[in-house]
């Protein structure tokens, strides 16, 4: 199983700390039975400095903590890269970095809406050659608001991602419900546990797929699992034709 | 560990779409006997002209003209004719769903002049049966689909297929269905039972005719034909 989206390096963002913390992470990944993760910091985040090298630096150090502690998992290069009419300037340059050097690039929406320039952002990405995974889909508040939003952004050939933990229900159950609604009308392609730290944001991972099977998504788990190993192969994703999304009723939100 | 992870061999299985290429996965059934009735129906539609390229159209969005463009051009392929389906629709682009294949490249490079046909054509699992898709949804596609460059490549598709059949969008929502309508030779109009409007089938009609289009038929989807009807039997087939 690979893991698509984590802030295990230390000291770049909000994630891991100190390499204690990341070792942490690592030996929780391990127990989670994940054999592969691919590192994705923060990029240009307005709240967190991005240092390309630095990054590269820490890589290198957990690659090499994983080898020193005989761990069996395979750690990637990646970064989670914020919407900014910058991003292919940076992909280019080599200041923003795709998923495990594929085509995949890991996209972050300001949290509390769809920018009006996403689309055409989305476009340029695509006419390039990458392709745009937008990073939990179902914690943007447009897209909560309107599904139909996120159906868009996946019209113009744009991925979606799903959090492990907001569907096992770390993040309530407002984004658990639209999760499994965005789900189930094949709105999501990619899974990944975006974790931040040992005992606030853990992995999850399985926390989440199991309530997929409780919830008789197997099918999902399966595409879920199957897309994360081609991101890393750099192959095309499975993907199901989108449907519409069921409406969540109001006083389920609540 | 539940990691039984079945490998996505059943594909077909898996897709739960509702466009379902009944003519190449169900060749018997008696849903694709009426696509044959269709097909016959064209081809004597116009005995003296030849039919080359056709649009399908409807009035309101999901009426089933993808579904029935798809079948539509699997039958004439199985006929031997050399067919080419084209997703003209690009604001909702469907057929790369129908067939399972990716939409990087399509109609759109074509036209922009960003890849050559030979490129963007990809060849599908039904025999004779080639697929132009979509590519990326651009900002214009009225404009796109109206320019002098889709005029010239639907007369150079004709002279590397047989048949074109074009999938098109609603025809009363946007102005795309009417400027395909009008570079083609025929349009078929799909009409939901029960669902279309009669005036807006209607107006669809008028619409068609003022884009200077020949209507060949109507196709009157999702009709439930009576328990008795002759229809419903099997006719010289085992199931």
């Amino acid at each position: 199983m690979i893991d698509t989206h984590a802030h295990i390096l230390a000291g770049l963002d909000d994630g891991a700390q100190t390499m204690e913390e990341t070792l942490g992470l690592l030996r929780q990944a391990v127990n989670e039975g994940i054999t592969g993760i691919i590192a994705t910091p923060h990029g240009h985040h307005p709240n967190f400095l991005t240092d390309v090298p630095k990054m590269k630096e820490q890589l290198e150090a957990t690659t090499a903590l994983v080898l020193a502690h005989n761990l069996p998992l395979t750690i990637y290069s990646g970064q989670e890269c914020r919407l900014s009419d910058k991003l292919l300037e940076r992909l280019e340059t080599g200041e923003a970095l795709p998923l495990a050097e594929s085509r995949y690039v890991l996209l972050e929406l300001p949290s509390n809406g769809v920018p009006a320039y996403t689309i055409p952002m989305i476009q340029k990405l695509i006419a390039q050659n990458y392709v745009p995974i937008i990073a939990h889909a179902e914690r943007n508040q447009g897209i909560i608001a309107k599904p139909e939003r996120l159906q868009k952004l996946l019209l113009h050939g744009a991925m979606a991602q799903v959090t492990a933990g907001s569907v096992s229900g770390h993040f309530g159950k407002a984004i658990q419900k639209t999760a499994l609604s965005l789900i189930e009308a094949n709105l999501i392609h990619v899974y990944g546990s975006d974790v931040h730290s040992l005992d606030k944001r853990p992995f999850l991972f399985n926390a989440g797929l199991e309530l997929l099977k409780k919830k008789k998504l197997h099918d999902y788990v399966d595409i879920f699992l199957e897309n994360n190993e081609r991101i890393i192969g750099n192959e095309n994703l499975y993907i199901l034709e989108p449907q519409d999304v069921k409406k969540v009723k109001w006083w389920n939100i609540f | 560990m539940f990691l039984k992870n079945r490998k996505l061999d059943k594909r077909i299985k898996l897709q739960q779409s509702p466009r379902k290429l009944i003519a190449h996965t169900d060749p018997r059934s008696f849903v694709v006997e009426q696509f044959r009735t269709l097909r016959t129906n064209i081809n004597f539609s116009s005995p003296d002209s030849d039919i080359r390229s056709i649009v399908i159209t409807s009035a309101a969005p999901s009426e089933g003209k993808s579904t029935a463009a798809a079948n539509l051009a699997v039958v004439f392929a199985q006929e031997g004719k050399k067919v080419l389906l084209i997703d003209g629709d690009m604001r909702k682009p469907t057929t790369h769903h129908t067939f399972d294949m990716q939409n990087t490249i399509g109609l759109s490079n074509v036209l922009t002049r960003q890849t050559t046909i030979e490129e963007a054509v990809r060849t599908t699992e039904v025999e004779r049966l080639d697929l132009l898709t979509c590519g990326p949804i651009p900002p214009n596609p009225a404009e796109l689909l109206a320019s002098q460059s889709m005029t010239s490549l639907i007369e150079q598709l004709k002279s590397l297929y047989d048949l074109i059949i074009i999938d098109a969008p609603p025809v009363l929502s946007v102005a795309d269905g009417q400027i395909l309508a009008n570079k083609c030779e025929g349009t078929i109009l799909v009409v939901n039972s029960g669902k279309t409007e009669k005036e807006q089938a209607l107006k669809a009609k008028e619409a068609i005719a003022s884009a200077n289009s020949r209507i060949i038929g109507a196709v009157l989807n999702n009709f439930v034909p009576p328990k008795d009807s002759y229809y419903y039997q099997y006719y010289g087939s085992e199931k």
